[in-house]
């Protein structure tokens, strides 16, 4: 008997698909513009029943009303404009109308009815169990196993920079490759030097003056995301793309000569490898420390493991900083400010500039 | 609840209602104004009235509903800032909007009262 109760919830999930799909295709070649919206909202009908089997109530709330109910009736309304209505012959205007109210007062009360349902945990379909992947990631993270954990409540952090650290490492490394194709196609362009004054450049002192007390927020922000990436939300790459900002709002509105005048692309260029030195030593640190006192030890390893008892600590005088994840995203941070900042300063340099550039080399 | 509670959360509902009418008035200033420069005043009363005015009124909602323990502050912390920032920024998005289509003339003058843009310009005192 409970074998045929856990059947159940695929036997439907199947049928509904198969159904879904049938009415797609009645949708497709049917030309009575209205039977086609009408049988537009019967598959979203299927889809909503399929959402909730797959155990997304939010989603099923929203998908409801907007794709059963107001979808169609927008649809309905664009196809009455356009006069297609009249002519479309087989359900009259009245008909359809009703047709369509049924629709959605069936597709209403029915949503009504599962919400209801799983709201008093009558536990009809989906498990009661959801949060188990999470809670599992959450607790090899931290503090449940020392030999396991990465000492970070932030699992993404974690996975990202920790168990899947070699990944993370070639995803920054085919960035710093683009970047250097990109410095390589523009390696005697620069940007040419003009001595305007300030109020001559840009756009009005209103958006000026607003973007010089906008610049050190973003800043503040970007570091934070970056700081705190091994607690919360976010990390280098994020807090680095938030600091890239500043970068391209210095270019848009005070004009790139302005920016280029204190920010040299050759000075990016060597803070940018300065924060790929630090994902490099990060990546090595145990190693390095093993090779030096002759123990085991692995490259990106954060946390001492049960062959491998060399790490980094995890706390500096009560403060949680991850072992490697904080050298991580810091390291990360500067090389994707940099990264950015070198590319949007490149693609800033006026077209006469490179075509100087380019006619002089063929002559 | 205190009398300062009490007050606070009616001012903050209040503020809120405020928000809700300026949204309903920029919705239609946005459908039924004729050109795009009357729109972007529109556009500006939803910033300002319609999302500075009701984050403040979240904010004083928050800061009054004691439930929420010392959690509220941060809350109400953040809602001050948040509004300020909005409070910066929108009108000069605005602003360089406006100037933007004024100059490049992509937005069509059209009905035009009067234009001190235009006279000041050709009297001398403002260049593109």
């Amino acid at each position: 008997m409970s074998e045929l109760y856990e059947l159940i919830p695929y036997l439907v999930l199947s049928i509904t698909a198969l159904a879904s799909t049938i009415s797609v295709y009645l949708a497709i070649i049917e030309k009575d513009l209205i039977k086609a919206v009408l049988y537009s909202a019967i598959q979203s009908t299927f889809y909503a029943l399929i959402f909730y089997l797959l155990m997304v109530p939010d989603i099923v709330l929203v998908y409801i009303p907007v794709s059963v109910g107001l979808l169609p009736a927008i649809l309905i309304i664009a196809v009455k404009k356009t006069e297609k209505y009249e002519d479309v012959t087989g359900i009259s205007k009245t008909t359809s109308t009703i047709i369509l109210t049924l629709v959605v007062i069936f597709t209403l009360i029915s949503g009504y009815l599962l919400l209801l349902s799983h709201a008093i945990t009558f536990a009809i379909f989906p498990s009661t169990d959801i949060r188990t992947l999470a809670r599992w990631f959450l607790n090899t993270t931290l503090w449940w196993n020392r030999m396991f954990s990465a000492m970070s409540p932030e699992s993404v952090t974690a996975i990202v920079w920790d168990y899947r650290g070699l990944d993370t490492y070639f995803e920054t490394s085919v960035m710093y490759l683009a970047i250097i194709g990109a410095l390589a196609l523009a390696r005697y362009i620069e940007i040419p030097k003009k001595m305007f004054k300030e109020e001559a450049m840009g756009m009005s002192i209103i958006g000026k003056m607003a973007t010089r007390i906008m610049v050190p927020m973003i800043l503040i922000v970007a570091v934070s995301i970056a700081l705190h990436g091994h607690l919360t939300p976010g990390g280098g790459f994020q807090g680095g793309v938030t600091a890239a900002v500043t970068v391209s709002l210095l270019i848009f509105i005070f004009s790139v000569y302005f920016a280029a005048r204190f920010f040299k692309i050759n000075t990016a260029i060597l803070l940018r490898i300065i924060g790929l030195i630090g994902i490099i030593l990060a990546a090595t640190i145990t190693l390095i420390i093993g090779f030096l006192t002759g123990q085991q030890a692995y490259i990106f390893q954060n946390q001492p493991k049960v062959i491998a008892q060399i790490g980094l600590p995890y706390e500096i005088g009560g403060n949680l900083i991850s072992g490697t994840l904080l050298i991580f995203n810091t390291s990360e941070f500067l090389a994707v400010v940099m990264g950015f900042a070198i590319l949007f300063l490149l693609l800033s340099i006026p077209e006469e500039n490179v075509m100087e550039v380019i006619r002089g080399e063929v002559e | 609840m205190s009398p300062i509670d009490f007050v606070l959360t009616v001012i903050g509902y209040i503020l809120i209602g405020i928000g809700a009418f300026c949204q309903i008035v920029a919705g239609m200033g946005m459908n039924r104004f004729p050109n795009f420069f009357v729109r972007l005043h529109a556009a500006t009363i939803a910033a300002i009235g319609g999302s500075f005015v009701p984050i403040i009124g979240c904010s004083l909602l928050a800061l009054s509903f004691e439930e929420l323990g010392d959690v509220r502050f941060f809350l109400a912390g953040g809602g001050f800032v948040a509004a300020v920032f909005l409070l910066i920024l929108a009108p000069v998005g605005s602003h360089l909007l406006a100037k933007a289509a004024y100059f490049s003339k992509a937005a069509v003058l059209q009905p035009k009262v009067v234009d001190a843009l235009e006279e000041d310009i050709r009297k001398g005192e403002v260049h593109e």
